[in-house]
C-alpha cells in the first residue's frame, strides 16, 4: 500500500435549491461552517484556501476570518474540482501548509445563470467546447448540452447505444436521490416518464440535463499525519491525477475522452496502490447523462462502446455490482460542480450514508470527463 | 485565441468554401491555430477551397430556442460534417431523415445579411 496523500478533515454542506437571499460566498460561508463543525476546528485552524467560483479569494477570506499562508483560486468550471484537490494535496505535500480549506459557493439559479448562446462570467463555457463562436453561433451550435449531444449520437452510431439505454443513467440516479433528504429532485423516474420528456437537444432529453440550483459546498483536508487526531472517521485521499485533451477541442473528441480518462483514472489508482477491483462505487462528473457512459468506457470498468449495454439491469444502482452517484448527482441531487460527490465519497467511506449507504465501502474513485480530465481515489483505510 | 478567421468569412462571401491545414503535416488546421494540434509545427497555415463535399459526423436537433430572431428558430439542425479534405466544420444540414455518415454537399446562401454555408444530402 502506498501512503496516503491527504485525508479529508471535514466536509461541509449548505441547503441545495433556490435561496434567493444568498450570494455564492454566503453559500461557501455557510457550508465552511458546517465543514469546520464537523472536523472540530476554527478558522484559526485553516492556513490554506482554494476558492471556487466565490466573489473572490480574497472577499470570502476577510469576509469568513480566513488568513491563510498559502492561497488560489480556481475558474468555476467543475473540471476544476478534481484540480483543486490535485492542487491542495500537493501545497500539503510540499508543507506550503496544514490545514486547507476547499470552498465552493454556487447561486447559479438565483442569479439566472444560463448555458449557451454567449452565457457570460461563470457560463464561460457556454458556447460548448469550441475557441471560435463565430464559427458555431450563426449556424444556432451553442451550449455543452448540445456538445454531448453530438457525442451521444456519435456514439449511438458507432455501437449501437439507444437513447432507452441512456435512459437509465437519470432513472437510476433519481431512485438514489430519492434516498436523498438534500436533493433537489426526488420524484420518481421512470423510463416511460423519461421517453415521454421532451428533447432540449435531441438526441438529449429534459432529464439528462443537470440541474442549475444554488448551494455550497467546503471540504478541509489535512495531512495524512494529522487523520489520526481528527474527530471524524478518516478519510483519505489515496491518488489524484490530471489528463488535458486540450488539442482538437472545438470538435466532439473522437474518442470520447476515453484515452484522457483512462490515463488519469489509471495513474489516481496506481498512485492509491488500488485496481478498479478494489472500488466498491463511483462518483462520476455528470453534466450531462451521457458523461456517464464515456467515462465508465475510459476508466475501463466495461469495453468501448458497452457502456450503454453494461449499465443496464440494476448494475450502477445501489444494491448492484458498482453503485454510481449515490446522492443523485448533478442530475437529481444537485448541480455543485464535482463538489457535491466529492462530499459523497466522503460520506459514503464514513458510513454516514443511511439508506442510500453502499454496505461497507472502503474505496471510491471520482472521474471528471472534460477537456481537462481529472480523477481521485479516496479511501477509508491508508 | 484563434488566429485569424477572415479568409474563410471571405471564402463564404463569395461562395467559396475555405478552410485550412498545416503546411507542415497537411492536417486540419481548421480553425486555424498558431501551432498545429497534429504536429506541433508552429505557423505555416495553408488556406485552400474545399470541393464542399462530406460525410455526416455527427448532428443533433435542437428544440429549445436559444437565440432571439432573426437567429436559428428551432427546431433545427447542427451538425459536424468530416469534409472530404479531412477538415471538420460545424453547420448544418437540410432535409428529413438526417443521418451520421450520410454523404453531404455544400450550398451557400445569406441569412440576416450574414454568409452562410449549409449542407444537404449528396
Amino acid at each position: 500500500m502506498s501512503r496516503p496523500l491527504a485525508a479529508v478533515a471535514g466536509v461541509g454542506t449548505t441547503r441545495f435549491g433556490k435561496m434567493p437571499d444568498l450570494s455564492a460566498d454566503d453559500l461557501a460561508g455557510w457550508a465552511l461552517s458546517e465543514a469546520l463543525s464537523d472536523a472540530g476546528l476554527t478558522v484559526r485552524d485553516i492556513d490554506g484556501l482554494v476558492a471556487s467560483r466565490v466573489s473572490g479569494y480574497e472577499q470570502f477570506a476577510a469576509a469568513y476570518g480566513l488568513q491563510p499562508q498559502w492561497c488560489v483560486q480556481l475558474p468555476a468550471e467543475g473540471r476544476m474540482c478534481g484540480a483543486a484537490i490535485a492542487l491542495a494535496v500537493n501545497a500539503l505535500r510540499t508543507g506550503e501548509c496544514r490545514t486547507v480549506a476547499l470552498v465552493y459557493g454556487n447561486n447559479g439559479r438565483s442569479a439566472g445563470a444560463t448555458y449557451g448562446a454567449g452565457g457570460a462570467g461563470y457560463t464561460a463555457a457556454g458556447e460548448g467546447y469550441g475557441t471560435a463562436p463565430e464559427l458555431t453561433r450563426p449556424y444556432g451550435m451553442t451550449s455543452p448540452g448540445a456538445f454531448s449531444a453530438l457525442m451521444f449520437q456519435r456514439h449511438s452510431y458507432l455501437y449501437g447505444t439507444t437513447e432507452e439505454q441512456l435512459a437509465e443513467v437519470a432513472v437510476t440516479f433519481r431512485k438514489h436521490a430519492a434516498l436523498n433528504a438534500a436533493a433537489v429532485m426526488r420524484d420518481p423516474l421512470d423510463l416511460e416518464t423519461y421517453l415521454a420528456s421532451r428533447y432540449i437537444v435531441e438526441p438529449l432529453r429534459l432529464f439528462d440535463y443537470c440541474l442549475i440550483n444554488d448551494g455550497g459546498v467546503a471540504v478541509i483536508l489535512t495531512t495524512a499525519e494529522a487523520a489520526a487526531d481528527l474527530p471524524r472517521p478518516p478519510v483519505y485521499v489515496l491518488g489524484v491525477a490530471q489528463r488535458a485533451q486540450f488539442l482538437g477541442s472545438d470538435f466532439p473528441p473522437e474518442d470520447f475522452w476515453a484515452g484522457a480518462i483512462g490515463e488519469a483514472g489509471s495513474a489516481a489508482l496506481h498512485q492509491a496502490g488500488r485496481d478498479r477491483a478494489d472500488m466498491d462505487g463511483l462518483m462520476l462528473y455528470d453534466n450531462f447523462s451521457p458523461t456517464v457512459l464515456f467515462t465508465l468506457e475510459g476508466l475501463g470498468y466495461c469495453p468501448p462502446g458497452e457502456s450503454g449495454q453494461w449499465i443496464q439491469d440494476g448494475r450502477i444502482g445501489l444494491g448492484g455490482e458498482l453503485p454510481v452517484n449515490t446522492s443523485g448527482g448533478h442530475l437529481s441531487e444537485s448541480y455543485l460542480q464535482g463538489w457535491g460527490l466529492t462530499v459523497e465519497a466522503v460520506r459514503q467511506l464514513r458510513g454516514e450514508c443511511g439508506a442510500r449507504q453502499i454496505p461497507g465501502a472502503t474505496h471510491i474513485q471520482y472521474a471528471c470527463a472534460a477537456p481537462l480530465v481529472s480523477s481521485v481515489v479516496y479511501g477509508s483505510e491508508p | 485565441m484563434t488566429a485569424d478567421l477572415g479568409a474563410h468569412f471571405a471564402g463564404l462571401e463569395a461562395g467559396q468554401l475555405r478552410v485550412a491545414r498545416c503546411e507542415a503535416c497537411g492536417e486540419s488546421r481548421f480553425p486555424p491555430k498558431p501551432v498545429c494540434p497534429h504536429c506541433r509545427a508552429s505557423g505555416g497555415i495553408e488556406w485552400f477551397t474545399a470541393a464542399g463535399t462530406g460525410t455526416v459526423w455527427s448532428f443533433a436537433v435542437f428544440h429549445k430556442a436559444y437565440f432571439p430572431p432573426p437567429g436559428p428558430q428551432p427546431p433545427y439542425v447542427v451538425a459536424v460534417v468530416l469534409l472530404t479534405e479531412g477538415v471538420k466544420i460545424i453547420s448544418t444540414v437540410t432535409g428529413d431523415g438526417v443521418r451520421v455518415g450520410m454523404p453531404v454537399r455544400a450550398s451557400f446562401e445569406r441569412a440576416n445579411g450574414v454568409a452562410l454555408v449549409r449542407f444537404h444530402p449528396a
